[in-house]
């Protein structure tokens, strides 16, 4: 039923082989060229970027239940930066790495701090819902979307907010777009607020004697009167536990704010020597911590890459319990982020495992009042994981997923609900 | 009103929980925007998430249109009864349910005013950081429903950063619990999508929010200006130098006055044409390096002087002189008309200046006090609603007004929601087809269109996208 469709569509528009194929329109109208031609086909659609978050977003993809991808990245234009607002529209296609050169030369700062932003796009992070570190900073990226124009699956062009960095003029259907993977629309462009560039930086980075002095101290950074950019607890780097801290703002707040994470750190049980590092190094120590969440494969340990990846959701003061559940029965590479109460996890121990051993796992966490978020999973474990939608909100969820795609184009089975 | 179906009502929530006697009813008939004016048929009270539930059940049963209501303070009409609906109020609901400090937040009853939900913090160290004008009287609730501003939401954001999580009742009487503090929404983020729905998607009940560390140092600015233009240019170079005070507000010189004369005395300088008022928070080093690069941009705009709290008490004077401003507008003209717009901030001076002569020009009596940090503007035109050649004029002054802020670059509101006052607006800022998909929205949350029905989406746009799908139903009994 669907060849014929991909071959028009490939007589119309540049179509990528692949397992799946990709459809990589020049411009809005081409993109709506195909979903149309989708709509006339059945086709499964799934909106795409550069597919760095394919795997967690959409896993159908890699179990044969999409036909198309359609992918933004060719749609990739600043529309619009206005430094004396602090503001900045871009087309979907657009690379978080080029967008944070583009408003980093006015002087601005743009979050969020994607790992590895050359691969990522605008529309990829926004349907992804994807934060970086420097959330604990600025708070989630869905905070800081200001309007967004996209298409829905018929074809309908919309836009909701605007390009203000404050606005309540009618329903926010951005944040709503907002990791919503694209199952209720293809993002076509933004606008997001920024924030203003740093005059100074600062890394502090220790290691300790497991994971428990590193969280208590954790605790003890959080509750400086600070407001530190992002603080991370991670075993990936190299061997064994490590904290950073990253400071940025106004160079004399930085400095002070350094002495007394230097304090902290230093009076504090367990801990080894603090490193700290300033200015650009400090920025490149960041970048490598940002990037930790989409790691190169590891020199040792199980050859197949990716790992098993899976994130934790909870409270600040549940996440040593979270860990500990998580960590019985496996040996995870883990990058925590304490003070917003997640962690991502990669886990070859559960390489080929069970969707049973995936369910066990998720209500271990629950029982620590800890939420399971499967990444890089496979389809079947993200299928047992999926909420079954009858619970009330979960109907919420279905209900709008049938008014925005009433014929299921952008549908995934696995989320938000199971279908 | 059916008068088994008031009994119905009443054995839910009580005596204490219904107004149905016509002359009490007459306090709900209107919000803050009092133009506009319906009596509702019968006013609930309930205590509770449970006892909502159960009213907008039996609402639901019945088909009767329902309107939700916090304090009332609302400036957009979005809580003006509707014709033959039930309203909804949350004044039983003022219970803080959870303070957690150490993980920062707290669970509130949708009626707790938020002003005293900081307070319910103050112990811990911490802040609920929106801040409305009318925070003494306004609910929690209700800035969800408006996704409510405030000065220090320029640095700090509106209500919608601030929630966590929420349980609502839905129209049919559903309880949707997404009470939970998660730092991400598990699947859609309808904690999101339902800040500033106006209550057109459901009635929150409880709500989650987050809670900051009170700053360490707070250091407070009034600086003195000649006229308007001076103050806006300011703020223009003040963001444009990305400098970061929390909160950045405009006062002229009508609103100085209406001030100085009443019980808000703050001390502001009567023969300033306008004065700015500048929070700074954060460590010691960042308020004084970032009130350093401030004090010159303020000398460069035509500053006067610039004045420095010399403590907490004089702080507080001053911004309580803000707070009240509106209340000390009553001394100008009985009634009030606060238009709610958002401008680019690169073009403040020169949206104020036309708001003022759009005024002018009908004989109008307008005074500024706003948001200036964010661009959102307040031109407060003071009326005489007995007088129909005012409250026309006042009318089309405020359309203008909206209008030039749009073809600006501008926005129909900040804050105060669009409500009845915007609605037919809306089609300046938005195609068909932006308020039909908002129109689908609303209607996969309240297919019947119970919920406060005939605000915001102008209709026809809902009629046409529904018929898109399904055949319209009937307009709401």
């Amino acid at each position: 039923m669907s060849a014929p469709t991909l071959e028009r569509i490939a007589d119309e528009v540049t179509v990528e082989d692949g397992p799946v194929p990709t459809a990589l329109p020049a411009d809005v109208d081409e993109l709506r060229l195909v979903l149309a031609r989708a709509t006339e086909g059945g086709l499964r659609l799934v909106p795409s970027g550069l597919g760095s978050k394919l795997s967690w977003c959409r896993p159908e993809v890699g179990s044969g239940n999409a036909d198309l991808l359609l992918s933004t990245r060719r749609l990739d234009a600043v529309l619009d930066y206005v430094p004396g607002d602090g503001t900045l529209t871009a087309q979907a296609g657009t690379t978080m790495a080029a967008l944070g050169e583009t408003v980093r030369a006015g002087g601005h700062r743009l979050t969020p701090a994607v790992p590895r932003p050359a691969e990522a796009t605008l529309g990829g992070t926004l349907g992804a819902g994807h934060s970086g570190p420097d959330r604990l900073h600025d708070g989630p990226v869905r905070h800081h979307v200001l309007g967004m124009g996209v298409v829905l699956a018929d074809g309908t062009l919309a836009k909701s907010g605007g390009k203000l960095v404050k606005n309540v003029t009618g329903f926010d259907l951005h944040r709503l777009y907002t990791g919503s993977r694209g199952t209720l629309c293809v993002i076509l462009e933004a606008s997001l607020r920024l924030f203003p560039a740093p005059d100074a930086q600062r890394a502090l980075s220790v290691g300790g004697d497991g994971v428990e002095p590193l969280l208590e101290a954790a605790a003890e950074l959080r509750a400086l009167p600070a407001s530190p950019l992002a603080l991370v607890l991670e075993n990936t780097l190299q061997e064994g536990w490590r904290l950073h801290l990253f400071l940025a703002g106004r160079g004399p707040q930085v400095t002070a704010e350094a002495a007394a994470a230097r304090g902290v750190l230093g009076s504090a049980r367990g801990l080894g020597e603090p490193e700290e590092l300033e200015g650009g190094a400090a920025e490149e120590r960041f970048a490598s911590v940002r990037d930790l969440e989409r790691p190169a494969p590891p020199s040792s340990g199980p050859s197949s890459w990716p790992w098993p990846q899976l994130r934790i959701v909870t409270r600040p003061s549940r996440i040593a319990a979270a860990l500990s559940a998580l960590v019985d029965g496996l040996d995870p590479r883990l990058v925590v982020q304490p003070g917003v109460a997640q962690a991502v996890a990669f886990a070859p121990q559960l390489l080929g495992a069970e969707p049973g051993r995936w369910t066990s796992l998720a209500r271990r966490l629950a029982g620590v009042g800890a939420r399971l978020e499967p990444l890089q999973a496979g389809p079947a474990a993200h299928l047992a994981l999926a909420p079954n939608g009858r619970a009330p909100a979960a109907r919420w969820m279905g209900r709008l997923a049938a008014e925005l795609d009433p014929e299921g184009r952008l549908r995934c089975p696995t989320f938000p609900i199971r279908t | 009103m059916d008068s088994s179906l008031v009994r119905e009502l009443r054995a839910i929530v009580g005596e204490a929980g219904i107004v149905s006697d016509p002359v009490a009813r007459f306090a709900y008939e209107s919000d803050g925007l009092t133009l506009l004016q319906e009596l509702p048929e019968l006013v609930l009270l309930p205590r509770d998430t449970d006892q909502t539930a159960r009213c907008m059940r039996v609402l639901h049963e019945h088909g009767v249109p329902l309107v939700p209501r916090g304090a009332g303070t609302g400036l957009s009409g979005g809580a003006t009864p509707v014709k033959g609906g039930v309203t909804i109020g949350t004044a039983r609901m003022h219970d803080v349910l959870e303070v957690d400090a150490a993980d920062r937040f707290a669970r509130v009853q949708a009626g707790v005013v938020n002003v005293d939900l900081t307070g319910a913090c103050a112990d811990a160290g911490l802040f609920y950081a929106p801040d409305p004008s009318s925070q003494a009287a306004c609910t929690i609730g209700g800035n969800v429903a408006e996704n409510s501003g405030g000065p220090h939401c320029f640095k700090y954001g509106a209500t919608t950063r601030h929630v966590l999580g929420l349980v609502i009742v839905s129209a049919e009487g559903q309880v949707i619990d997404l009470s939970e503090p998660d730092p991400d929404p598990a699947g859609y983020d309808l904690a999101g999508l339902f800040c500033g729905c106006e209550g057109m998607f459901g009635m929150a009940t409880e709500v989650t929010v987050r809670l900051l560390p009170t700053p360490p140092v707070t250091e407070t600015l009034l600086a003195v200006f000649d006229d308007l233009d001076g103050a806006c240019d300011a703020v223009t170079d003040i963001i444009a130098a990305r400098l970061e005070p929390s909160a950045i507000e405009i006062l002229d010189k009508l609103t100085i006055e209406a001030i100085e004369s009443s019980v808000f005395a703050a001390g502001y300088p009567q023969d300033a044409g306008a004065v700015l008022l500048l929070d700074v928070e954060g460590g010691e080093h960042e308020v004084e390096s970032t009130a350093s690069e401030i004090l010159p941009i303020l000398e460069r705009s035509g500053s006067l002087q610039v004045r420095r709290a010399r403590d907490a008490a004089e702080r507080r004077r001053l911004w309580a002189g803000r707070k009240g401003a509106f209340g000390a507008m009553g001394r100008i003209a009985p009634d009030l008309y606060v238009a709610d717009v958002v401008a680019p901030r690169t073009r403040l001076r020169e949206i104020v200046r036309l708001a003022t002569d759009i005024c002018h020009e009908r004989g109008l009596t307008v005074s500024n006090v706003f948001h200036a940090g964010d661009g959102n503007l307040h031109p407060n035109i003071s009326y005489d609603r007995r007088d129909a050649d005012q409250v026309r004029k006042v009318l089309e002054a405020g359309r203008l007004i909206m209008e030039a802020c749009i073809e600006r670059g501008g926005s129909l509101t900040g804050e105060h929601g669009v409500g009845l006052e915007k609605q037919e607006m809306m089609e300046l800022l938005f195609t068909p087809d932006d308020l039909a998909v908002m129109a689908l929205a609303r209607c996969a949350l309240d297919p019947e269109r119970r919920m406060n029905p005939g605000k915001m989406i102008p209709l026809r746009a809902c009629m046409e996208i529904r018929s898109r799908h399904m055949p319209l139903e009937g307009a709401p009994r």
